[in-house]
């Protein structure tokens, strides 16, 4: 045997031994959501223990203070490269970590995760959720839930460290049976942002061993559930790296969770419609299917709102996602970006949940921007109350992949 | 009911006198306002059950999950940065 043949197959001897499967881990897709301290080293974990594919999604880009928690921190160059794109700098640098092995695929996504629809969660394996935004949490949450992946989750503060892992079964827990209502951040935040809220509130940060253990902790409960093993599912650990006190306690299910529980539709039907064709075009497709149909849009859609600013209240065309909206839209006079409204009308607040004839105002918007994505399954009734999905047809994907062939070649 | 509380990060203890309609929520509220548990910075706290190592959800009252007179309740610190 060659020294180089060798070299590859004793990669794996090892995880053998600990009884990894390499055919379990390359046959997996992992989504991880946020590329911060906690992602960066289960997707470091991860691809070290060669899984198949990765899908890194983060809006963020790397800042100074994510230094020293961050095993994959760009140099200058890399920086400039990739524009500092959080998502963009670890698939690439984690990719390369493994420059010796054709696994994992890895795929990337600058933005922020609501913006991909149900896609990415269908195609995962097990969602991993490394974001520190309470919205984005039960987000991921609810989206593994209706696409019954598992899901692995954690936090830290400070020396205190905690993750859990649901397995999204019918009568399984999620994670907002434990949450609760806590306030959803209404606006997302850039780490940087949120660095500086959480400094002048007293918030120590984590250190990197802290993350280290808890992405360790993270990886592994991952690679268990690969393997079947579900003696962690709807637990949560909670551990202190600086007393090494750690316990494991038991999630049930709650009854007054905020959660959806229901079941969701069996019913499944593909529409022709893709996602840069008009709400209404879609809408006249389902006509000639269904009686009266109400299409479910999986965020509200805000069209406009009133300005806050003093003495202001001019209306504003907003026409976005509710979870798109990075502060309350302001008009130009007051410091803002949004246009006025043609419409005069008053009360400037119009946001809607569902798409109807009863709601012309949206039928001129691309499917896209309502949310209504390609890949996603998308809730509808019909005039008899009857639900099911509807799949909006998937066009070209979102996400970017590293091709470390065709880097090598462009080096050279 | 008396209930002890357990600190986990500390091993404390404190012992309250709570409804059976008091939610978890409402008991973490006042473990913080008497200072037991400092006011979290980043996540919140979860109440489990000693006796059967379950958490009880924030808007369940003890009453509905099974607390009884005497009950110990660790206190866990669920953090949420990442």
């Amino acid at each position: 045997m060659s020294q180089a043949r060798e070299n590859r197959v004793g990669h794996f001897s090892r995880e053998r031994a600990a009884g990894y499967d390499p055919h379990i881990l390359q046959q997996a897709t992992l989504m991880v959501v946020g590329g911060g301290a906690v992602g960066q080293n289960v997707i470091q974990n991860c691809a070290l223990s060669q899984v198949g594919s990765m899908a890194i999604v983060d809006f963020d880009t790397f800042e100074s203070h994510n230094a020293t928690r961050s095993p994959l921190f760009p140099t200058e160059e890399e920086w400039k490269t990739w524009s500092g794109s959080k998502a963009a700098i670890v698939a690439h640098k984690s990719r390369r970590l493994v420059g010796w092995s054709k696994y994992p695929r890895v795929y990337y996504f600058h933005g922020a995760i609501q913006a991909l629809g149900d896609l990415p969660f269908r195609k995962a394996s097990i969602v991993i959720s490394a974001v520190d935004n309470f919205a984005a949490r039960a987000y991921i949450s609810r989206m593994s839930r209706k696409l019954c992946r598992p899901l692995v989750e954690g936090g830290f503060d400070g020396a205190s460290i905690s993750y859990a892992a649901f397995g999204n079964g019918a009568d399984d827990p999620c994670w907002q049976c434990l949450a609760g209502n806590e306030k959803e951040d209404v606006l997302r935040r850039s780490c940087d942002e949120e660095s500086r809220r959480q400094e002048a509130a007293g918030f120590i940060p984590a250190t990197q061993p802290a993350a280290a253990a808890l992405g360790a902790l993270m990886s592994e409960a991952t690679i268990r559930i690969l393997h079947g093993d579900t003696s962690l599912l709807n637990r949560r650990i909670y551990c202190d790296v600086r007393t090494g006190r750690s316990r494991s306690v038991k999630l049930t299910r709650n009854p007054a969770c905020p959660a959806r529980h229901d079941p969701y539709p069996r019913r499944k039907r593909r529409v022709e419609t893709s996602e840069d064709r008009s709400a209404g075009e879609l809408l006249q497709e389902l006509s000639h299917q269904f009686c009266g149909p109400e299409v479910f849009l999986p965020a509200p859609f805000v069209m406009s709102v009133s300005c806050p600013g003093k003495n202001c209240s001019v209306r504003l065309d907003v026409n976005r996602p509710k979870w798109a909206l990075l502060s309350h839209p302001r008009c130009r006079a007051c410091g803002g970006s949004f246009p006025l409204s043609g419409d005069r009308r008053t009360s400037g607040y119009v946001v809607f949940d569902t798409l109807s004839h009863a709601t012309p105002e949206l039928s001129g918007i691309a499917c896209r921007d309502l949310g209504l994505v390609g890949g996603a399954l998308v809730e509808m009734i019909d005039d008899r109350d009857k639900s099911l999905f509807i799949e909006i047809p998937q066009t070209c994907g979102p996400f970017s992949v590293v091709d470390l062939e065709f880097e090598r070649e462009k080096e050279t | 009911m008396k209930l002890e509380f357990i600190n986990s990060a500390t091993s404390d203890t404190f012992e309250a006198d709570c409804e059976a309609d008091c939610t978890a929520s409402i008991a973490v509220q006042g473990l913080i306002d008497a200072g037991f548990v400092e006011k979290p910075r980043r996540g919140s706290y979860d109440l489990v059950r000693e006796k059967t190592e379950e958490a009880i959800p924030p808007n369940v009252t003890f009453q509905d999950a099974g607390v009884q007179p005497g009950d110990r309740l660790n206190v866990y610190h669920r953090g949420s940065g990442a």
